[in-house]
């Protein structure tokens, strides 16, 4: 082949298959159409009995009467001065940001959910106050703004507080624990005659003061001060049985406790488990019922840790948060051990949530006579009355929802041996772990134990802390002075009565001595 | 002569373009061109026509769309067309509250003179696909992996789904009477999805179906649940299908 034979072939090759490297697609669009009706076509009624009143030199406060729908009116819609202005789903508005001296022209129309308009209502004109107004007297817009139907209602840390003004007025309200009001001031802007303030992060249990400032349209002030009112007092759980013990023998289990000194104290259940303490009245198999404080549990096997949990119940049918006792009867030749901790005898949870990981001790709160104790030392010490019940608490959303139990271990601060544990338990408005246990009697330090364990009975923390306990030691405290000295009395008969005895002895020697020396003297007499 | 060749060399380095595609865009190419002294070039989204010098052109007319081979292009063009798709419009018009079902359906007819066939896809041009303002159906979204053989909406919801109909339908979309993806059935009215904004294959072939074509019916359903407020108005889905020779 010559050279411009195989140019020639090598064109026509080009030209034949040169251009099969492309893809082949050819594609085409349409629409897909739907339609959607509503079956309410049907528009609500015309609203009437629209007014416009001037309250001030910048707002005009609007009412009208509610209109009707076949379905239901969702809202109105307002115009001013026949331009859409704003909707409501009230019959009542505030058009503020308004000029003085100006004259504005208001209606309104209703609609519902399928978006059907009334007409337009008819239309009400306001003028608003001139910019600079005088107070004093005269007509009735320029009298002061009285205040009336004042009404506080208290929670635990918290206040509403609601007053009305026989004009529109704006309001400011100021509080604190004393009458310079000093936690905060609340200020209202629009003019009105319905006020109302809601106070929040109060203490439990405390006087509080306020005062109230209105100030009309005109600019004239009215004044309320050195109003008080206390917030509710935190309340107790039902008191826990004290002094919880559970005793292993040779072959039974004997259990003994203080019922609680609450007059409303009606009997206790015992309950009792293999797998851990029953964390309430229904968790576990119930072995007493009564009001006696103690009795011995024989149906028990050798070497089975049985854990005790015993709840007060009141008149009322409440029941405590909880007392807990543990005790395993031992096998044959065994030792018995140190009475361990219980968060360090349980196994432990290979992970643990961030809410819990972060609680410390200082996120309890402690309450006596309905008010949180807020004495602290440090961050792991609370100072409290040992005279008085000692009411314990968690808040709830402190704690995921994963936990079975908070175990409470005091120690005596004179016999680290003797503890007392108790659970707390959740309050029937999940608001708080709670737990309420009687007056600790006693003064010292008591170490304060607390396991949180989860549902599957694991460990997943302990906090430490101390209760510093203040209280007469050895006595009973009671405000009777009578009483106290029936204790006393009763307590050094035998040494009362050797005084006594002694003291009569005594008494007949020196009157003897006395009547001798006296005969004595009359015979020494008669002989002179 | 030798120079003639040289020249002829150096033309077919410079117009590469012209020999390879002339006219190119995302969803075609024309195959062959030629450098033309005659006729005129007419485009539509649909078809080319194309005409060379001392020659006429003639093809076949059965379709809305296709392409004229004319000349030496004629053997080497692979001949791919689509049927113009018509608008759906779902009825009848669903109740705002109360719920409702809507139905409506179109046909797309892929011929194709491709010994190894083709492939058909369907996609919206928004998610979601049936839409008023602001509001909509949400794209219907199956149980599990594979189209509900069953078109179910819950009391709450409102959705918008398609199912292919077709002798090229591919398996996804076949059923056994109870189950999609799973048989040789093509129940009518069954084996529903939802449309997305990225291409759904549903029918292919491996073979040419030329001169009749394929023909691939697509169901639309919209449905709106019984306690379910659905906001009143026009709504509009906006669909491409693209048939790709293999």
């Amino acid at each position: 082949m010559t050279i411009n034979k195989f140019i020639a072939l090598l064109c026509v090759s080009t030209l034949v298959f040169g251009s099969f490297t492309n893809a082949y697609a050819i594609e085409d669009q349409f629409e897909i159409g739907a339609t959607v009706t509503s079956s309410d076509v049907t528009a609500p009624s015309v609203p009437t009995g629209l007014s416009a009143t001037a309250v001030s030199s910048s707002q005009i406060n609007l009412s009208w009467s509610v209109s009707t729908d076949d379905v239901a009116v969702t809202g109105y819609k307002i115009y001013r001065d026949s331009v859409f202005l704003t909707t409501t789903s009230l019959s009542t508005h505030s058009d503020t940001g308004l000029s003085p001296s100006t004259t504005y022209s208001y209606t309104v129309s209703a609609v519902d959910a399928a978006s059907n308009e009334s007409s337009q209502s008819s239309s009400a004109n306001a003028t608003t106050f001139a910019a600079s107004s005088s107070a004093g007297g005269g007509s009735g817009q320029h009298s002061q703004a009285l205040i009336y139907d004042l009404v506080v209602v208290p929670s635990q840390t918290g206040a509403i507080i609601s007053w009305k003004t026989t004009q529109p007025a704006v309001t400011s309200l100021a509080w604190g624990k004393s009458n310079n009001y000093e936690l905060g001031t609340s200020v209202g802007t629009i003019y009105t005659s319905i006020h109302s303030a809601s106070l929040i992060s109060l203490d439990p249990g405390t006087q509080y003061f306020y005062s109230i400032e209105v100030t009309n349209g005109y600019g004239t002030k009215t004044f309320l001060s050195n109003l008080t009112f206390t917030t509710l007092p935190m309340g107790e759980f039902v008191p826990n049985p004290t002094d919880f013990k559970a005793q292993a023998r040779q072959a039974d289990i004997a259990l003994s406790w203080t019922n609680p000194k609450d007059p409303d104290f009606e009997e206790v259940r015992l309950l009792r488990s293999t797998v851990f303490f029953p964390a309430n009245p229904s968790d576990g198999q119930v072995i007493y019922e009564g009001d006696l404080e103690g009795i011995i549990d024989s149906d028990v096997n050798v070497g089975v840790t049985y854990y005790y949990s015993i709840f007060a119940r009141d008149r009322n049918g409440l029941y405590s948060s909880g007392s807990v006792a543990r005790a395993r009867v031992l096998l044959p030749g065994e030792v018995v051990g140190p009475d361990g901790n219980i968060y360090d005898e349980l196994p432990k949870s290979p992970t643990t949530h961030p809410l819990i990981d972060s609680l410390t001790f200082l996120d309890f709160d402690f309450i006596q006579d309905g008010r949180r104790i807020t004495t602290f030392s440090g961050k792991s010490q609370v100072t409290v009355d040992g005279g008085k019940n000692l009411t314990v608490s968690l808040d709830y959303e402190k704690v995921p929802e994963l936990l079975k139990s908070i175990i409470v271990t005091l120690t005596h601060p004179s016999d680290k041996e003797k503890t007392f544990s108790f659970l707390l338990r959740v309050n029937d408005e999940k608001t708080k772990y709670v737990a309420t246990i009687g007056p600790l009697g006693e003064s010292g330090i008591y170490n304060v134990y607390i396991s949180i364990v989860d549902y599957k009975n694991q460990g997943l923390k302990q906090i430490l802390g101390n209760l510093l306990a203040t209280a007469l030691v050895g006595l009973e405290k009671e405000n009777n002075v009578y009483q106290t000295l029936l204790t006393i009395i009763n307590k050094n008969r035998l040494n009362i009565l050797l005084i006594i005895l002694v003291s009569l002895i005594l008494f007949k020697s020196l009157r003897s001595v006395i009547d001798r020396n006296r005969r004595r003297m009359r015979v020494s007499n008669i002989n002179v | 002569m030798n120079k003639i060749f040289l020249l002829l060399l150096v033309v077919l380095v410079s117009f590469e373009g012209v020999f390879a595609t002339s006219m190119t865009s995302s969803n075609y190419s024309i195959q062959i061109d030629s450098v033309n002294f005659g006729g005129g070039f007419g485009s539509s989204t649909n078809y080319v026509g194309e005409s060379t010098f001392g020659e006429v052109a003639t093809g076949p007319s059965s379709s809305t769309s296709y392409t004229i081979n004319a000349g030496y292009q004629q053997m080497d063009a692979t001949y791919l067309a689509i049927s113009t798709v018509s608008d759906v419009t779902l009825s009848p018009s669903i109740s705002a509250s109360g719920g409702g079902t809507a139905n409506g359906s179109t046909s797309v007819t892929v011929t194709t003179d491709n010994p190894t066939g083709y492939e058909l896809y369907i996609k919206a041009t928004s998610s979601p696909a049936l839409v008023s303002g602001a509001n909509f159906f949400s794209d219907y979204v199956p149980a599990g992996a594979n189209p509900d053989f069953s078109f179910t909406v819950g009391a709450a919801t409102s959705e918008f789904g398609f199912t292919p109909e077709g002798s090229d339908v591919v398996q996804k979309y076949l059923d056994n009477g109870s189950v999609c993806n799973t048989g040789l059935t093509d129940t009518t009215d069954s084996c529903w999805n939802g449309l997305s904004t990225s291409n759904e294959l549903i029918a292919t072939k491996t073979s040419d179906n030329y001169p009749s074509g394929s023909a691939t019916t697509l169901k639309f359903r919209a449905e709106s649940g019984a306690s379910n407020t659905q906001g009143a108005g026009s709504y509009t889905a906006t669909t491409t299908v693209t048939a790709v020779a293999i």
